[in-house]
């Protein structure tokens, strides 16, 4: 990790914390607070960004197919 | 909200404001400002081409009946004001305040790429000249739709061609100017002021930029795989030579779909900084509303076909189309539950801007609402077509984005000319201009609902009252403009002086640290945001 970092930056965010943040982010909504307190990467944000839109398209494909079956 | 400290010696800034004189200092300007008024200027001029277009669709509509052009000419009319209102006013005015505003709003001294700059507005004019001329092109403008459908637009004249190269060139002008609003907000910013920090309206360009970037080129595909058919032999339109006209729409919409939210991005920015600035509030919920933003551009590019449910595609399609179009209404639901949320308990006050702007929040969610209605497949197989339609979109454009941009122009005139625009003839603007917006689309939802269609010189009877009060409206809605241009002119001529920070509420930089006028050159020392 890198050593620059000090005690009053916000720590890095978690793998969940990322994620959640972007299903949040979805319906548009994010807590303030959570801005301050954790440090997202734009590379986390792109990757699982686009990683959330091709669940959330396969997520709608399965429900039309399970609607659509017989 | 941030808090800035070291205010700027304006004396400095005066120091240096040795403008070039005469037409050189607009052919070659460099500088954001004055580029951003030729924008604002050139989009406002293309308003006006638009408008009378519309004036005269609106005029053979009055009475069932042809009366006053011929029907090869009406659909051309269709067609051009169409792409002049999108991609001559619209889109060219938010690139006017963007121009303007970026470099301030972030503490930059001007755009990344000045030249590139003068580039981007300069190819503006001759594609405009090039959608004029096609008027007058053999066979006269091409009568397809601005949507420039396969294979109307395989069979149209040469003014087809006019028009593709046109695009092209519009095409080009954004791309460019897309390329240097990225990289300005990316690289320019001024020290302290980090991306959570910038102004709303930033963020929505951001956002609007990289749409641009990613949906241009693909018009500039669809448009040369139309220009190929046409001249060079290819059938990638054409079903005799093994292509599909269905290929034209599936890539038409998946850049069509995005154009609206290029369109729609940036007026919500302008909304999001005057609302606050009437309100006397922080925007409330900003760091969702800028991921709002991006949901709504990441989810833009999943919906296109919502647009061609009556071309023919499986259930499956359709149904997933609409399923994640009715999704999409989330993410623009929490905005418009922000806007109302940052008035809440605020002290508010309707100056112009803030009238602008209410009207924009109330008739965009109308028109957001239609478009829910339009996003239910079996409702949209009656609708398809109609003018319901062509009621839903002039909704989000018109009261939508056109109204934002009034907002915008009254909230920043005191800043542009140090002068202030006069509030009684801005409400009457708004007032005009909101009463007749009505008049002239509200009623073109009952039309749509009876059946009828769209882009049509002629209809039947049963549709003649409606048309004729939406035509009156039409008229009453032009001549408001002129209102308009009257009172900018006014304020430029002879308003009064306006303050340094002509607006208390408002927070951002160019309100907080430059004088009125803002200086020719701003910011050549970064201010520090804190």
């Amino acid at each position: 990790m890198e050593a620059a970092m000090t005690a009053d930056r916000p720590r890095k965010a978690t793998l969940f914390q990322v994620v959640r943040m972007l299903l949040w982010a979805f319906a548009g909504i994010r807590k303030r607070e959570e801005h301050d307190k954790i440090e997202v990467k734009p590379v986390q944000v792109i990757i699982i960004g686009i990683i959330a839109g091709a669940v959330f398209v396969t997520t709608i494909v399965s429900v039309v197919l399970f609607i659509t079956r017989g | 909200m941030a808090a800035y400290g070291h205010t700027q010696d304006h004396g400095h800034d005066d120091h240096h404001a040795h403008k070039p004189s005469g037409i050189m200092r607009w052919v070659a300007s460099t500088n954001h400002k004055d580029i951003g008024t030729m924008y604002l200027w050139f989009s406002f001029a293309m308003f006006l081409v638009g408008g009378v277009m519309a004036l005269i669709i609106r005029s053979e509509l009055f009475q069932p009946g042809l009366q006053i052009v011929k029907p090869e000419f009406f659909n051309s009319m269709t067609t051009y004001h169409g792409l002049i209102m999108v991609f001559g006013a619209i889109m060219p005015a938010f690139v006017g305040f963007a121009n303007w505003l970026i470099p301030m709003q972030i503490g930059a001294p001007d755009m990344a790429f000045p030249r590139m700059n003068n580039l981007s507005f300069w190819l503006l004019p001759p594609a405009a000249l090039l959608l004029i001329a096609a008027q007058f092109a053999p066979g006269g403008g091409a009568g397809v739709g601005w949507t420039l459908y396969a294979p109307l637009s395989t069979q149209a004249g040469p003014a087809m061609d006019l028009t593709i190269f046109a695009i092209h060139i519009l095409g080009m002008s954004s791309i460019m100017g897309s390329i240097n609003i990225i990289t300005t907000i990316l690289n320019m910013r001024a020290p302290g002021m980090t991306m959570m920090k910038m102004p709303m309206f930033c963020w929505t360009w951001l956002i609007t930029a990289y749409l641009l970037v990613a949906v241009m080129p693909v018009l500039a595909g669809a448009v040369t795989m139309t220009l190929t058919d046409r001249h060079f032999g290819t059938h990638f339109f054409n079903a005799a030579g093994g292509g599909d006209p269905v290929l034209y729409q599936h890539i038409f919409w998946f850049f069509g779909h995005p154009e609206v939210y290029i369109i729609a991005i940036p007026a919500f920015g302008v909304v999001s900084q005057v609302i606050p600035a009437f309100s006397r509030k922080p925007l409330f919920g900003y760091a969702s509303m800028v991921y709002a933003t991006s949901s709504i551009a990441i989810l833009s590019f999943m919906v296109w076909a919502h647009h061609m449910y009556t071309a023919g595609m499986p259930v499956e399609a359709q149904l997933y189309f609409m399923y994640a179009t009715v999704l999409i209404a989330v993410p623009t639901g929490v905005k418009v539950f922000n806007w109302v949320a940052t008035m809440w308990k605020g002290s508010l006050t309707f100056e112009t801007p803030m009238l602008f702007a209410l009207g924009f929040l109330f008739l965009f969610t109308l028109g957001g609402f239609t478009g829910l209605v339009l996003s239910i497949v079996p409702v949209d197989v009656q609708l398809h077509d109609t003018y319901y339609v062509v009621a839903h979109f002039h909704y989000v454009m018109v009261a939508g984005a056109l109204f934002s941009a009034f907002a915008g122009i009254y909230f920043w005139l005191p800043k542009w000319t140090g002068r202030m625009y006069n509030e009684t003839l801005g409400k009457w603007h708004f007032w005009l201009s909101l009463v007749f917006f009505n008049v002239t689309f509200f009623v073109q939802h009952f039309l749509g609902l009876a059946g009828m269609p769209r882009r049509i010189p002629d209809y039947s009877l049963q549709f003649a009252e409606f048309n004729m009060i939406s035509s009156i409206g039409a008229f009453g809605f032009g001549l408001s403009q002129l209102l308009f241009l009257y009172i900018v002119i006014n304020c430029i001529r002879s308003g009064e002086k306006a303050a340094e920070r002509q607006w208390e509420g408002a927070d951002s930089l160019e309100w907080t640290h430059l004088p009125s006028p803002a200086p020719w050159h701003s910011f050549e020392t970064p201010p520090v945001v804190k």
